[in-house]
C-alpha cells in the first residue's frame, strides 16, 4: 500500500485518486457495518456483502483507469449508489456516505462547468431516489428531520463544487509554476548564451586572429601542434556557434524542427541549396532536443559546406519507443569525400553515444549522396 | 602608412587585434579602445576605424555612421561574429567593409589596407537586398537599393527629389529594421 500511495501522490490526478480510493473503502466498511449491527431488514448480511464487493470493484476499476476519464462509468457508479440507497429502502441509508464517494473523481477531473453539472446531476437523482423510497412528509414537520433532509441534499452539492474549484485551481497553480519555470528557463538560456557569446567566443577569435598571424612559411606556423591547434580552435568555434543558436532557439521557446530549419540560413546558404525539415516536433526544453539539433544540424553542415549538396532532407519520427531522425543528401558522398571533418563527424558520435544512441552513416539514396541516421530511445514526455 | 583605431568592448580580442597589426607590414599604428565615446575623441584621427557590432555602451553601426559624417572621414570596417547578416546595415551606415572575426590574419591586414585606399570590402549585396525586401515598406525599397549599389546619400537624395535629411532619417528607420537582434 506504501509505495501505491508513494506512486499515487507524486500528481495531483492521482492524489484525488487516493482520496477516492480511501474515502470509498472507509465508505463501504461503514455501510457494511452499519447494516449488521443496525439489522435494518431481513436481507442486511447479503447487502453488506454486496457493498463490500462493490467497493473492492470500484476501487480496483478506479486504480485501473486513473489516466482516462471514463464519464459513463462515473454515471455508473452514482446509479450503482443510488440503486443500493435504494435496495435499504430508506434515504438516510448507509449507503449515503458511499453515494458521496461517487462524485470525487468526476468533480476533480472534469472541466469545471462539466463538473458542476455532473455534481447537480447527481443531487437530482439523488432527490428522485429520497421521494421513491418514500419521504415520510408528515415526520419532516418536524425541525430535526428536515433539517436532515436538507443537510442530504445539499451535501453533494457542496462538496461536488468545492472539490471544483479546488481542482480547477491546482490546476491553474501548475499551468502557472510550469510557465514561470519555462520563464526563468529561458531567461537562464538567453544569459548563458549572452556570456558565451560575450566572451568565450571573443577569446576564441583573438586566439584564431594571433595564430594565424605567424608569418607563412615559418617554423613556427608550420609546426603540428600549431597546425592541430588552429584546427582545434577553427571546430571549438563553429561548435560554439550551434550550441549558441540551438541556446537562442530554445530561449524564445522554440522547437527542434524550427532551429533546424533555421540553419542553412545562418550557414549562408540560401541560394541554390534546398533544405527540407519536417517529421515529428519536438519542445527543444526537452534535454534530449538540444543533443539530436546538435547532432543533426551538424550533419546538415557537412551536407551543405563539406558534401556540395543541393537538396537535403531531414526526416524525424517517433516510433515504438525511439526517435529515428535521418539527413539524406545528393552531395559528393562520404567515402570519397576527404573534406568531411572528422573532428565534426567525431563529435555527432560522442553526441549520439551520450544519449543511449546510435549514429550510422552510409550512401545516400541510389548510392549517390550521404545518409545520416540517428536511433535514440525516446519516450514522449507526458504534458 | 596607415593608422588603425579597434573599438571593441573585449580586452582579449583588442589584446590580439593589436599584437597583430603593429606587426603587420605597412601599417604604422594600431591603438584600441572600448566604447564609442573614447573612440570618436581618439587623436590622432585614425585612417581606418575597425568597429565591432556590438559595443557595451552603444551600438557599433552608429558610430561607423558618425565617423563617416567627419570631415575628412576615416574608412570604416565593421568587424562581427556574423559578418553576413550585418552586411547590409552596415553598407547603409556607410561603413567600407565587413569582416567576420573568424579571418585570418593576413586576410584582416589585407582588408585594412584595401579600404585604407579606397576600396570596398563587401561580398555581393544582391542577396541581401532581395531579402531585405520582406523588412522594409515598399518605397524604401529604391532607396535601399540605390545605397546597396554605392550611392550616396546625397546622389540619393537628388535621384528621388527628397530632402537630404529625409534621406538619412530613412536610412536610420532601415537600418533599425535590418539590424541583426541576436547578433553582436
Amino acid at each position: 500500500m506504501g509505495t501505491l500511495m508513494e506512486r499515487l501522490a507524486d500528481r495531483p490526478r492521482s492524489r484525488w485518486l487516493a482520496l477516492f480510493v480511501i474515502s470509498r473503502a472507509v465508505a463501504g466498511l461503514i455501510a457494511a457495518v452499519l447494516l449488521v449491527v443496525h439489522e435494518v431488514s431481513n436481507h442486511d448480511a447479503f447487502l453488506a456483502a454486496l457493498a463490500l464487493a462493490y467497493t473492492a470493484l470500484s476501487i480496483g476499476v478506479a486504480v485501473r483507469l486513473r489516466r482516462r476519464r471514463p464519464v459513463g462509468l462515473w454515471v455508473a457508479d452514482v446509479v450503482a449508489s443510488l440503486n443500493l440507497i435504494m435496495a435499504a429502502g430508506e434515504w438516510r441509508s448507509p449507503f449515503y456516505l458511499l453515494f458521496l464517494t461517487t462524485l470525487i473523481l468526476p468533480a476533480t477531473s472534469l472541466a469545471r462547468g462539466r463538473a458542476i453539472g455532473f455534481v447537480l446531476g447527481t443531487a437530482t437523482g439523488y432527490l428522485g431516489v429520497a421521494l421513491l423510497t418514500g419521504v415520510d412528509w408528515g415526520t419532516l414537520r418536524t425541525t430535526p428531520r428536515l433539517e436532515s433532509f436538507a443537510t442530504h441534499l445539499l451535501l453533494p452539492v457542496l462538496m461536488g463544487v468545492g472539490l471544483a474549484y479546488a481542482a480547477e485551481l491546482l490546476r491553474r497553480l501548475r499551468t502557472e509554476q510550469a510557465r514561470s519555470e519555462r520563464i526563468a528557463l529561458e531567461a537562464e538560456r538567453r544569459r548563458l548564451a549572452r556570456e558565451l557569446h560575450d566572451s568565450a567566443k571573443q577569446r576564441m577569435h583573438a586566439a584564431q586572429l594571433l595564430l594565424t598571424s605567424l608569418p607563412p612559411g615559418s617554423e613556427a606556423a608550420a609546426a603540428e601542434p600549431v597546425q592541430l591547434a588552429m584546427r582545434e580552435l577553427a571546430a571549438a568555434t563553429s561548435e560554439m556557434e550551434t550550441s549558441l543558436n540551438g541556446l537562442r532557439t530554445a530561449a524564445g521557446g522554440g522547437t527542434l524542427l524550427a532551429a533546424l530549419r533555421g540553419r542553412p540560413a545562418q550557414l549562408g546558404a540560401t541560394a541554390g541549396v534546398e533544405v527540407n525539415v519536417a517529421g515529428a516536433d519536438m519542445s527543444l526544453a526537452d534535454p534530449l532536443a538540444t543533443h539530436v539539433y546538435h547532432v543533426l544540424s551538424e550533419a546538415i553542415h557537412n551536407a551543405i559546406r563539406h558534401a556540395r549538396a543541393t537538396t537535403v532532407v531531414t526526416r524525424l519520427r517517433q516510433d515504438d519507443g525511439h526517435l529515428v531522425a535521418t539527413v539524406v543528401d545528393n552531395g559528393c558522398g562520404f567515402s570519397e569525400n576527404a573534406s568531411w571533418n572528422s573532428q565534426g563527424v567525431r563529435s555527432m558520435m560522442e553526441r549520439a553515444e551520450l544519449v543511449g544512441g546510435y549514429l550510422s552513416i552510409g550512401p545516400g539514396i541510389d548510392g549517390a549522396g550521404t545518409t545520416v541516421t540517428l536511433d535514440l530511445p525516446y519516450a514522449e514526455q507526458p504534458a | 602608412m596607415t593608422a588603425v583605431l579597434c573599438v571593441d568592448d573585449h580586452p582579449a580580442l583588442r589584446a590580439g587585434v593589436v599584437s597583430v597589426l603593429r606587426r603587420a607590414v605597412g601599417i604604422t599604428r594600431c591603438d584600441a579602445v572600448d566604447s564609442a565615446d573614447e573612440a570618436m575623441n581618439w587623436a590622432p584621427s585614425p585612417d581606418v576605424v575597425l568597429v565591432d557590432y556590438r559595443l557595451a555602451n552603444g551600438d557599433g553601426l552608429r558610430l561607423c555612421h558618425a565617423f563617416k559624417r567627419r570631415q575628412p572621414a576615416p574608412a570604416v570596417l565593421m568587424y562581427s561574429a556574423h559578418a553576413r547578416d550585418l552586411a547590409l546595415p552596415a553598407r547603409l551606415a556607410g561603413a567600407d567593409g565587413v569582416l567576420a572575426k573568424t579571418t585570418p590574419a593576413p586576410e584582416l591586414v589585407e582588408a585594412i589596407q584595401s579600404v585604407a585606399r579606397g576600396e570596398r570590402v563587401f561580398g555581393s549585396l544582391a542577396e541581401d537586398v532581395v531579402r531585405a525586401g520582406s523588412c522594409v515598406t515598399p518605397e524604401d525599397l529604391p532607396l535601399l537599393a540605390m545605397l546597396a549599389d554605392g550611392a550616396t546619400p546625397d546622389e540619393v537624395a537628388g535621384v528621388m527629389r527628397i530632402e537630404p535629411a529625409a534621406v538619412e532619417r530613412r536610412v536610420h528607420r532601415i537600418i533599425d529594421q535590418l539590424k541583426p537582434s541576436t547578433v553582436a
